[in-house]
């Protein structure tokens, strides 16, 4: 390709037209894969969390955000959203797919910053066809819209150290980023530690300014954080997630660049990491100096999971990979800057199996029921509506799965959870209790034949649930639709007109 | 003195504390890690694997205390004129080359010198020690013609010392040549009259000929840049054979140059620090000569230094040499001991090769926390290398480092039988041919690697530890290519000559170009 290193080359108005056209391009090619195969996707809990509770009142929207882990900015575009969009996961799913659709671009401005035009073009093809980017571009949640505000505080940071220009779009950037998602301040706190590290680089007077966005930044967010602890800080909502491992910190890098992928098949990516190591020798190449804005963005692509990864001992768990996902276009860049040092023949090739390798592991991740990240409560729910009376009842566990359950299901059978939870009079979430166990399954089962368990999102208590029913009484069916939800039918009753059951897996 | 010159950068490294403090702690923390923190395997492979870290640990800090704070700071004076001899040593070397040396030594801008040749081409038998003495006629330089073999160049330069008077000698290859301002900027360290000798960069003008030369100097460019530099620091700069100045009486008190050792330089150096005799590294290229252009010049060239060094280690350790200080025995043992690398590169090499024909591993480990130390301090180590040689290192050059495992372990087991190596003047012209026969145990590994993955798969199937150590075996035949593909003869423009001689021939052959010819006629 011609031009390879060169990022100077401002181009005349055809090319711009040229790139946007292109731009434009890749925005139809997700738009694509986004209706044909990823908007079919069953709810997840998540989003099926995301639409309850943004179909409230606005202040209700906010007291029920408050309560939980999320800053409101998510949840108040998409009460806006469904407004007129409607309440349908799909209408949901699109918000995201705008905000991914608007990241593309920021993407290619941020990747301009240190690739030339054909480059910056590649990296940002990649980006938007990243199986990874995918997933959570149709996702009803937030994280694109974190990708979004991130990606121009990244932008605007790097025309600082470049050009010594983006005050204001920094500023505005890091004033509002703060209510998009938590992670967001990794994002900043990074750009701090590289700021105290490298300020001969920066341009005078940039410690006071920097401060300044900073209180900014901080009094803009603490109205909510007043609200949010007046609210309780979240403590019923956290989710319950265990303190990471080194194979969970790896496994983020490995989800960014090959997607969601079973057990089996990312056990084979981590045991390969020594391959790394020839990335490191690409690395040692004549001429081949970090400059500023590379040294940056590599840093922007590191810091902030490790970071979350020692917060995460030292603090609470939270290290899960969707979190991290401001770290995904600064380390794609960093490592096209690096193809993009090399020969035409040896990037090109480079190039061939990462898009080959990415394609294939992309058609993995969409084609397995096995999928990490799958949840499929749409298969689940219409297999019980087809199966299930209304002499039957349904039970979720864990209680909270009730939602996306509730959103796919339109049987005849009562839907209950397990352990309990009276939403309409109880605030939070139920505890678990092994003693109180045997009292609430025989309330739950009274006068019905068949149980239909739908187990996902374990709490910790699953395997006793399961096993308490296993001990007592006849398991008829037994199916895992994805990874962790499994549904269990137990015949818990007798029918004089017995119904027939599918054959037991 | 800083030049601005790109292809003197590598003289204009950076040298970060930090970073160099964080890679030594990487190190040990990579130990210490794989010692105490995970499963042994098995006993032999375990202790191997400890012995290749410690060496690692100790390449480390050699190179992160050599590099820590390149100083200069030996006084100087411009005004200095005492009296230099120039020895400009041949053996066999093209007249022409010869010829363009002397020319820019009768160049150089310094009011006292004489210019001597020191013709070894009689005692080596080169056809051409006569054209050398003719040579230096027509230029008006003196040619000291040995007539007595012995000594190889050391053998030579003692010879000129024992025929000439100056308190100085400058020595120069055939092939290096001086530029006018070379003894300006050397003459005036030896205001100070402890003064031993001054070094200067031995820079190879010829690098963009080929791979093998381009490689031969992006090794040397760390080792003329941030090394060289930082051992100003430790008064443990020493001689490198060409583009140096020394003091005769340093010599003398030394006992001449050291005729009974292949890396002559190496040693007396050594012995001229004994006699606490200053040393100091010029950090500006004030001499240009060739690298060796074809591939197995370099082989030998590479093996004499290791060769050479390696006698350091065994026969004169500088370890229990009275004379040195504690500074300058850890940079003459760290220096010679790089060339020990070879045992430890073929130990990690082997480590994955058992794995895959036995399933045993030196240690077992079922996460990631390996890789969590580990790769950064790869990734650290790698990027030092590149800062302090201001990005002037290539993987070619670590690639030709690690393959050069064989010649290594090849001069170790000379050493230790004593067997007779002599010494070859590296050839100043390509030698042409197909000296793959020289990467056989590097193309034998990668034929044991695929065996031995087949082995493996059909023992266990494809398990993590399968994947991890194939892993591990892929970055080491990596390491192997270039050096393969530079023993390996230049098809490509083989090719291409046949190509250019073929067109000509159709051209010939062509009615119309055969009466454009006719017309030109």
């Amino acid at each position: 390709m011609k031009n390879i290193r060169s990022r100077n080359d401002k181009p005349v108005l055809w090319k711009r037209i040229s790139i946007f056209a292109y731009l434009l391009t890749l925005v139809g090619a997700v738009l694509t894969i986004s209706y044909m195969f990823m908007m079919g996707e069953s709810i997840r809990l998540d989003e099926a969390q995301s639409i309850w509770q943004s179909s409230h009142s606005l202040g209700r929207t906010l007291e029920i955000v408050a309560q939980d882990v999320h800053v409101p900015m998510y949840h108040i575009l998409l009460h806006y959203w469904m407004v007129i969009f409607g309440t349908s996961v799909e209408a949901a799913r699109y918000m995201s797919l705008l905000f991914f659709t608007l990241s593309i671009f920021i993407v290619y401005l941020l990747a301009r910053t240190v690739l030339s035009i054909r480059w910056s073009l590649v990296l940002t093809t990649l980006f938007a066809l990243s199986p990874f980017m995918s997933w959570y571009a149709n996702e009803a949640r937030m994280y694109t819209l974190l990708t979004f505000f991130t990606l121009l505080s990244q932008y605007f940071f790097t025309r600082i150290l470049q050009h010594k220009q983006g005050w204001g779009g920094y500023a505005i950037t890091a004033i509002i980023g703060v209510y998009s998602h938590y992670f967001f301040l990794f994002t900043l706190a990074a750009q701090a530690i590289y700021f105290l590290f490298n300020r001969a680089l920066f341009p005078k007077g940039s410690l006071k300014k920097f401060i300044a966005i900073a209180i900014a930044s901080l009094l803009s967010l603490m109205p909510w954080v007043y609200y949010f602890i007046q609210q309780g800080a979240a403590g019923n909502t956290r989710p319950l997630l265990q303190s990471p491992s080194t194979i969970d910190f790896f496994n983020v890098f490995s989800q960014f660049m090959f997607g969601f992928q079973t057990d089996a098949v990312n056990s084979i990516i981590l045991s390969a990491w020594p391959i790394l190591v020839i990335v490191a020798f690409m690395t040692v190449r004549r001429k081949m100096k970090l400059d500023a804005p590379v040294g940056y963005l590599l840093f922007a692509g590191f810091v902030p999971i490790l970071l979350a990864f020692v917060l995460s001992f030292v603090v609470t768990p939270f290290f899960v990979s969707r979190y991290m996902m401001p770290a995904v276009a600064p380390l794609y860049i960093a490592a096209v800057w690096l193809l993009s040092r090399y020969s035409k023949k040896v990037a090109i090739s480079a190039l061939v199996l990462w898009c080959a390798t990415v394609g294939y592991m992309f058609y993995l991740q969409m084609s397995t029921p096995l999928n990490p990240v799958r949840e499929d409560y749409k298969q689940a729910a219409n297999y019980i509506e087809e199966n299930a009376t209304v002499n039957d009842i349904v039970a979720l566990t864990s209680p909270f799965t009730v939602y996306p359950f509730e959103y796919s299901y339109d049987g005849d059978s009562q839907i209950r959870t397990i352990p309990f939870w009276d939403r309409q009079n109880e605030g939070g979430l139920p505890d678990f209790n092994q003693d109180t166990l045997g009292g609430e399954v025989d309330a739950l089962i009274k006068g019905h034949d068949y149980i239909y368990i739908l187990a996902s999102h374990d709490q910790g208590y699953e395997e006793e649930v399961i096993d308490y029913f296993v001990q007592r009484y006849e398991q008829t069916y037994t199916k895992e639709y994805t990874e962790d939800m499994t549904l269990h039918v137990f015949r818990v009753g007798y029918n004089p007109q017995p119904v027939i059951m599918p054959d037991t897996q | 003195m800083v030049q601005n010159n790109p292809r003197f950068a590598f003289l204009r490294g950076e040298h970060n504390k930090k970073f160099l403090a964080l890679n030594v702690m990487f190190a040990i923390l990579y130990f210490v890690a794989i010692t105490f923190f995970f499963e042994h395997g098995n006993i032999y492979l375990f202790v191997a694997l400890i012995i290749g870290e410690v060496f690692h640990i100790w390449q480390i800090i050699g190179f992160s205390a050599t590099t820590w704070n390149p100083v200069q700071d030996r006084r100087f004076d411009e005004k200095f004129d005492r009296a230099a001899d120039v020895f400009i040593t041949v053996a066999g070397e093209p007249v022409e080359i010869v010829e363009e040396t002397v020319r820019a030594a009768k160049a150089m801008k310094y009011p006292n010198f004489s210019i001597h040749i020191l013709n070894d081409g009689f005692v080596a038998k080169k056809d051409n020690w006569q054209d050398i003495e003719k040579l230096a006629v027509r230029m008006g330089v003196n040619c000291i013609t040995r007539r007595i073999p012995g000594g190889a160049k050391a053998g030579n330069l003692n010879n000129g010392l024992r025929q000439t008077t100056s308190p100085y000698v400058v020595v120069f290859d055939a092939d290096h040549v001086p530029k006018p301002d070379f003894l300006k900027k050397t003459m005036g360290y030896f205001v100070d009259e402890r003064m031993g000798f001054v070094q200067t960069p031995q820079f190879y003008k010829n690098q963009k000929v080929n791979t093998v030369a381009q490689t031969a100097w992006d090794q040397q460019s760390l080792f003329f840049g941030p090394i060289m530099k930082g051992k100003n620091r430790s008064n443990s700069v020493f001689m490198c054979g060409t583009n140096m100045v020394l003091s005769r009486e340093a010599l003398n008190e030394a006992g001449g140059m050291c005729e009974f050792n292949i890396a002559e330089d190496f040693l007396t150096s050594l012995f001229i620090h004994e006699k606490k005799w200053q040393s100091v590294y010029v950090d500006e290229v004030l001499a240009e000569g060739l690298a060796p252009e074809d591939f197995l010049s370099y082989y030998k060239q590479q093996f004499r230094w290791t060769r050479g060094s390696l006698e350091v280690i065994f026969r004169y350790n500088p370890l229990f040499r009275r004379g040195l200080s504690w500074k300058q025995k850890f940079q003459y043992l760290a220096s010679a001991s790089y060339y020990l690398s070879g045992s430890v590169v073929l130990i990690d090499a082997l480590i994955p090769l058992v794995f895959l024909y036995s399933g045993v591993t030196a240690i077992t480990t079922s996460s990631m926390t390996l890789a969590l130390i580990f790769l950064p301090y790869i990734f650290l180590s790698l990027y030092l290398l590149q800062k302090t040689s201001n990005y002037s290192y290539t993987f070619r050059a670590i690639s030709f480092s690690i393959s050069s495992f064989y010649l290594q372990i090849h001069a170790l087991i000379a050493v230790l039988r004593n067997q007779k190596t002599s010494f070859v003047v590296t050839s100043k012209s390509a030698i042409q041919g197909n000296f793959l026969y020289l990467a056989i145990p590097h193309m034998i590994y990668i034929a044991l690697v695929v065996i031995g993955v087949a082995l493996a798969v059909s023992r266990e199937g494809v398990s993590n530890s399968l994947i991890a150590n194939t892993a591990w075996a892929v970055v080491n035949i990596v390491a192997f290519i270039p050096f393969i593909m530079a023993a390996a003869p230049d098809v490509k423009s083989k090719i291409r000559t046949f190509k250019d001689s073929h067109d000509m021939f159709l051209s010939r052959k062509s009615p119309q170009k055969s009466e454009v010819a006719k017309e030109n006629v």
